[in-house]
């Protein structure tokens, strides 16, 4: 053993135990967002093969439905069998293209609704085994205009924001994780909190509005949207609906529980918002470090009404006009 | 000699490949998923390396593999790599001088590595935050995804068998 500590490997792996250290602390203090060199460089050779990787797993997948329902109408009609292919294959297709049709022109619609949205489309091409709030990487990074904090959507709703960014890839951390704060109000009752995740419901899919006030009127049913406060999220970006109220075993606050309009824990492909009217850049905070004492006014964020989102008073919300988004009252 | 010195190329070569490839599969998106749970293909990956190719190497490609973990689950990067990079030289060390290379003692430093890696997951990314409900997740996802690295450790085993085995014979011909 003396041997090995004397040796040239023992000091080598001293070097790389200290780099693992100084990477470590530069990762707990160093602004968060900007991956740093070695980690963009390892992304970087990485998600070429991982958008590779995907593309052929999602084809595989294809492939084997596609031959599980040929031998099914195979046994039903033998001499059809080539005619049905080539039509299911067609089917697909169309299937593919409506839905993506769909999707863009729902985008459309949010980006007619919000001219100053600013988009770019992504594709999911990473989720990691450890990570149990649905975390994922993206195909775009800061190449593509994709910056830190930046919202991320579907046409369903919100899925959550970006916390790295790589040069070609990011990070996105969904509005299931723990550590997630989103300004919210009910569409319906007005009422405000924070939207974020719960460890015993995220793997459900499912999140909670917190630090509601005890006298609202929320209830099943309702339509939460984000407040706009703080500049990290729009206003209106529709986050989903209440599955449950109950009074909160910790405060004198409700708590309801959402159900994302968004599947976020198994989305594919979703719309980076890179710039919106109002939107903070660069903060590590915004709504992220919203909490029921320092809500600020949607005056703060963008496209807002101006009322305040504290717990317990009344805003002024818009009226939900467009899948993904709503509209500001007039 | 200079043959030698290409068959060592080509042997860690190979490691750094499989390391990259394993990373890509384990983040793949509905690759490998059942019910909910996809393997660290990563973790048993760089213990064979370490059983077979001993501690040095094992540390080396364990702080490799560690730093692909943090780069794919957006964890605090450096702290997989310090993890699995003890774990892996631990791993050599003690197939060189206590136990045999065997499938039984890959399964046992590869539980061992998953639960040090997953226990450290745990405890610093949730239970130190006082966050509710968190012994849902060390019951549906930490110990799961732990279960199911450990089935898949033997085919590892078995290639890295192999593969050591036959550039041992070819650089023992040279």
């Amino acid at each position: 053993m003396q041997d090995f500590m004397k040796s040239w490997r023992f000091k080598v792996l001293v070097g790389v135990l200290i780099v693992l250290i100084a990477f470590m602390i530069r990762g707990a203090t160093s602004p968060q967002g900007l991956a740093g060199f070695t980690s963009q460089l390892m992304g970087a050779i990485a998600a070429p093969f991982q958008k590779l990787s995907s593309a052929i797993a999602d084809g595989t997948t294809g492939f084997f439905s596609k031959f599980v329902h040929a031998s099914s109408i195979k046994n039903e009609n033998e001499e059809l069998k080539g005619q049905i292919d080539e039509l299911n294959q067609k089917l697909v297709d169309y299937e593919k293209i409506k839905a993506e049709n769909e999707q863009y022109k729902q985008f459309l619609e949010i980006k007619e609704l919000n001219p100053d949205y600013k988009f770019e489309t992504a594709s999911v091409i990473g989720r990691d085994p450890n990570d149990r709030f649905g975390s994922f990487t993206i195909d775009k990074g800061s190449l593509h205009g994709v910056s830190f904090e930046d919202p991320v959507i579907t046409s369903s709703g919100l899925v959550g924001r970006v916390y790295e960014v790589g040069l070609t890839s990011s990070k996105v951390m969904t509005i299931l994780d723990v550590s997630s704060n989103v300004g919210a109000y009910d569409t319906q009752t007005r009422d405000t909190g924070i939207v974020t995740g719960h460890a015993s419901i995220a793997d459900k899919g499912q999140c909670r509005m917190i630090y509601v006030d005890r006298e609202s009127t929320l209830k099943v049913g309702d339509l939460i949207t984000t407040s706009g406060s703080g500049g990290t999220y729009p206003q209106g970006l529709v986050i989903g609906t209440v599955i449950d109220v109950r009074p909160d075993e910790h405060s004198v606050s409700l708590v309801a529980t959402i159900q994302p309009a968004a599947d976020i824990l198994s989305v594919k492909d979703v719309v980076v918002i890179t710039s919106f009217l109002g939107q903070k850049s660069g903060q590590p905070s915004g709504d992220q470090a919203a909490t029921p004492d320092n809500i600020t006014t949607p005056a703060d964020g963008a496209g807002t009404s101006g009322a305040t989102t504290t717990p317990g008073t009344t805003t002024t919300p818009g009226t939900t006009t467009a899948p993904g988004t709503t509209s500001p009252a007039a | 000699m200079q043959q030698k010195k290409i068959y060592h190329v080509l042997k860690w070569g190979i490691y750094l490949l499989l390391v990259l490839f394993c990373y890509v599969l384990q983040t793949t998106t509905s690759l490998f998923v059942v019910f909910g749970v996809k393997p660290l293909l990563l973790v048993p990956l760089v213990v064979c390396i370490a059983m077979f190719e001993g501690e040095f190497s094992g540390a080396i490609f364990g702080a490799l593999a560690g730093l692909y973990c943090d780069l794919g689950a957006g964890q605090l990067f450096g702290s997989n790599g310090l993890v699995l990079m003890l774990c892996c030289f631990a791993a050599g060390l003690l197939v060189h001088v206590l136990m045999r290379p065997t499938l039984t003692t890959c399964l046992i430093l590869s539980g061992g590595t998953l639960v040090v890696r997953g226990f450290f997951d745990f405890f610093f990314n949730l239970a130190l935050w006082d966050y509710d409900g968190i012994s849902r997740i060390l019951l549906t996802s930490i110990l799961p995804v732990i279960l199911y690295s450990l089935i898949v450790t033997p085919l590892f085993y078995y290639f890295i068998r192999k593969l050591s085995n036959r550039f041992v014979e070819l650089l023992a011909v040279e």
